[in-house]
């Protein structure tokens, strides 16, 4: 899943090709933190550790690592309370909850001392009473309070435990300043706009929406360790009732997750027309994938007499699937799949072809010298895709010398056969690829003629840099590119054709140039309209629409 | 779930609709739902446990007296290690080897196990070992298995020789199963197959306790000797 997401555009400024840094284009340049060595101590600190108005000081990385930490605090939590894991290691346990309440009072006590340089607080006539009574000093001193407090007081390791779930809330911190900016993006919105702003990708999410998806993603990681655990015998004797708990709590989060995208998808575009939309949406793979994500828990529950619930069980690891949602790799192998399905299918069908003969064969000469093995058609099956995949168990083997000749011919077949499919995915997703670097090229091409990159521009360059994992080097290298091919253009452009027809190598670079505006004109025309006047209306002969589909690829 | 709304600048879209309530009141139904069927599987696997907890009563009781029954003086004396005394078997023992389990536990309860008694040397009949029938019916009858259920059934727990995910009649009984070492240098080291009532119990045997889950698959208890 693609939670990365582009930065706000309004914060981007605009760049100059003369002095272009790709760094700093694809917002990679390591800020450094303007902050004065001159500062007094606590205004210094203050504006290292928990100023969020600095770039480049260290307060990201410190709330990124609470974060963390609470959630580590989670999971101990649920697992104190099995005793097949809590007992063999107590002191483990015992020393995480020391190291986690040792960082909490040292953010605590942290955020106290610095409270007098947050602009939230120093106006206020004593900043530190101030920052102690507001609400997330308040959760956080919730969060430590009962550890010191069991040191003076003998509280009962059950309430213990049930105050230690208040470090949970240690969360809202992080959910609460997201939730304030989805709120304000999506100020005016319907209740329904924000619920597809909160599911669907959409510029209204925000962080809101990224955490959505991370805390989907994470459970989809959770139940399926769990599936994987479940089969241990020696983990799931002990945490089988808790595997179930799980199970049930991952099921009501994403039939929630399914609820809500169906009755949202209708602000899609594509899905807008009710019912029908909802419907359309139901349909689409990935929603299909949520509901197999969800079936086998119902299944096991009202048909477990009629299923196999081990079945059921393995089943529920296609929830790992639901992760493919807006992964663009994934996109772009289902279209290489079907553009090249014709020619997949076609070698499936030599492929289904072969197998039948190869057994057939097989069971023709084998079948009297071992019956057992080559019984009949359907059981040499087995041993003419083991031959012809290459794989070569070798538990069935023919042992007459029609077999062993007919095996040594087949084997070089197959070797061919069995390869097409892998090569020719392997040739079309490279080709989708290189497809896709052109068309990336074209848009730079694009992008860089005015000689600047607007923020527009520098969010779609950042935007599509990610979704095709180039780095700094290879859009460098693009860009050098392009910046080579803008100088040749304009340098040819200034020269009339016959002076550029009488340097082979002029003209060759002009043809280079006429073939890319072709292809730009290809991709940036409606094909369908295009050939519609260009073929029906025969405005275009046959071989110069030949030609045009040859260009454009 | 009514007709898609236009986006956000319509002045005229109502921030909350009565589809919006209805989704929510729909959202609150399924958590309802989810939530009463995750306290439904619960229970089952409860009764799960229930079964697990079984089989370890019986691997805990079987692994306690492992050594104790082949002790002189045996108190029950239908599960005892060792032969039979002569004088146990003769005068009261029921002809049938494969006694009804009341008689078996009468006679190991009235007999007084006394192998040295000068009688039994002097009796015609052979020595003869306890069989895991007898034993079995004993415990199942006479002791505190005898108050043990089945938690799916709630009826006491079947002693079956596999368990087969195609019979939900299987689900919470248990399977006892014999393992035998194979000779040294074999491919496999033992081999499982099933207890029967009539093997003898006269010397050790290797014993594998397992139960079958609510989707009467085995769930593997213990391997022990008894």
């Amino acid at each position: 899943m693609d939670t990365q997401q582009t930065p706000p555009v309004g914060k981007l400024k605009t760049l100059s090709i003369k002095d272009l840094d790709v760094k700093s284009l694809m917002g990679n340049a390591v800020e450094d933190a303007n902050i004065s060595r001159d500062l007094p101590m606590r205004k210094w600190l203050y504006s290292w550790l928990l100023d969020p108005t600095i770039a480049g000081n260290h307060q990201k990385g410190i709330d990124k690592w609470i974060g963390l930490l609470i959630v580590a605090n989670l999971f101990v939590l649920v697992f104190e309370h099995v005793p097949g894991i809590y007992e063999p290691n107590r002191g483990l346990f015992h020393f995480f909850d020391i190291f986690s309440i040792g960082i909490f009072t040292i953010e605590y006590l942290m955020r106290l001392y610095l409270a007098p340089e947050d602009a939230e607080f120093k106006a206020r006539k004593n900043a530190r009473l101030a920052y102690a009574t507001s609400p997330f000093a308040i959760i956080d001193f919730l969060a430590v309070a009962p550890f010191y407090l069991q040191a003076f007081l003998p509280v009962d390791l059950r309430v213990l435990r049930a105050l230690r779930l208040l470090r949970i809330l240690k969360l809202f911190r992080i959910i609460i300043p997201a939730y304030q900016d989805f709120a304000i993006k999506n100020q005016g919105r319907t209740f329904r706009q924000k619920i597809h702003a909160l599911v669907f990708e959409s510029e209204y999410g925000g962080k809101l929406q990224e955490f959505f998806h991370l805390f989907i993603a994470a459970w989809v990681l959770i139940s399926v360790l769990a599936v994987i655990l479940e089969s241990v015998h020696s983990i799931s004797y002990l945490l089988n009732v808790e595997f179930v708990i799980l199970d049930s709590i991952a099921v009501a989060i994403f039939t929630i997750e399914y609820c809500m995208r169906l009755y949202s998808c209708v602000e899609e575009p594509g899905f807008k027309n009710g019912w029908a939309g909802r419907w359309r949406q139901a349909k689409s793979p990935s929603t299909v994938i949520d509901l197999l994500a969800i079936l086998p828990f119902f299944l096991e529950v009202f048909l477990h007499h009629l299923l196999d619930l081990r079945f059921l069980r393995v089943f529920r690891l296609t929830r790992l699937l639901k992760l493919t949602r807006g992964n663009d790799a994934t996109a772009t192998l289902a279209k290489v799949i079907s553009r090249e399905w014709p020619v997949i299918a076609a070698a499936g069908f030599i492929m289904i072809l072969l197998v039948v003969l190869t057994a057939s064969l097989g069971y023709l000469f084998e079948y009297e010298a071992q019956p057992d093995k080559f019984e009949n058609i359907p059981t040499s099956i087995y041993w003419a895709v083991i031959t012809l995949a290459s794989v070569g168990y070798g538990d069935i083997s023919p042992v007459t010398t029609a077999g062993r000749v007919m095996t040594i011919v087949l084997a070089f077949i197959g070797i061919g056969i069995f390869a097409i499919p892998a090569a020719l995915l392997s040739s079309a997703f490279s080709d989708e690829l290189h497809k896709e670097r052109e068309e990336l090229k074209n848009n730079l091409y694009n992008i860089l003629k005015d000689g600047v990159i607007d923020p527009d521009e520098i969010a779609i360059i950042r935007r599509e840099a990610l979704r095709m994992h180039l780095n700094e080097a290879e859009i460098k290298a693009l860009i050098k590119l392009i910046e080579h091919e803008l100088e040749k253009e304009a340098n040819l452009k200034s020269l009339p054709i016959n002076t550029i027809a009488e340097k082979p190598e002029l003209a060759v670079e002009h043809y280079k140039s006429l073939l890319s505006q072709i292809r730009q004109l290809a991709m940036l025309t409606d094909p369908v309209a295009f050939d519609a006047i260009a073929v029906g209306k025969d405005r275009l002969s046959a071989s110069e629409a030949a030609l045009w589909k040859q260009i454009k690829g | 779930m009514d007709a898609p709304t236009e986006p956000p600048s319509a002045a005229t879209a109502k921030a909350f609709t009565r589809g919006d309530a209805g989704f929510l009141v729909f959202i609150a139904l399924v958590l309802v739902a989810v939530t009463a069927l995750g306290v439904l599987a619960r229970r089952e696997a409860l009764k799960t446990e229930g079964t697990k907890r079984n089989g370890e009563q019986w691997a805990a009781w079987l692994t306690q007296e492992s050594a104790k029954r082949f002790e002189p003086g045996y108190a029950l004396a239908a599960c005892a290690g060792g032969t039979k005394a002569a004088a146990a078997v003769a005068p009261e023992a029921p002809e049938n080897a494969e006694a009804a389990p009341e008689n078996a536990a009468a006679t190991s309860e009235n007999a007084a196990p006394t192998p040295t008694a000068p009688t039994i040397a002097s009796a015609p009949t052979p020595p003869k070992a306890n069989t895991w029938g007898e034993c079995l019916a004993f415990l199942s009858t006479q002791t505190e298995f005898k108050d043990m259920r089945n938690p799916f059934t709630g009826k006491p727990p079947v002693f079956i020789p596999s368990c087969n995910p195609a019979d939900h009649g299987h689900i919470g009984s248990i399977v006892f199963d014999k393992v035998t070492a194979n000779p040294p240098g074999s491919a496999v080291a033992s081999v499982t197959s099933q207890l029967l009532e009539t093997d003898s119990i006269g010397d050790k045997v290797q014993l594998k306790i397992a139960v079958c889950d609510k989707g009467s698959y085995a769930i593997k208890i213990a391997e022990l000797e008894f």
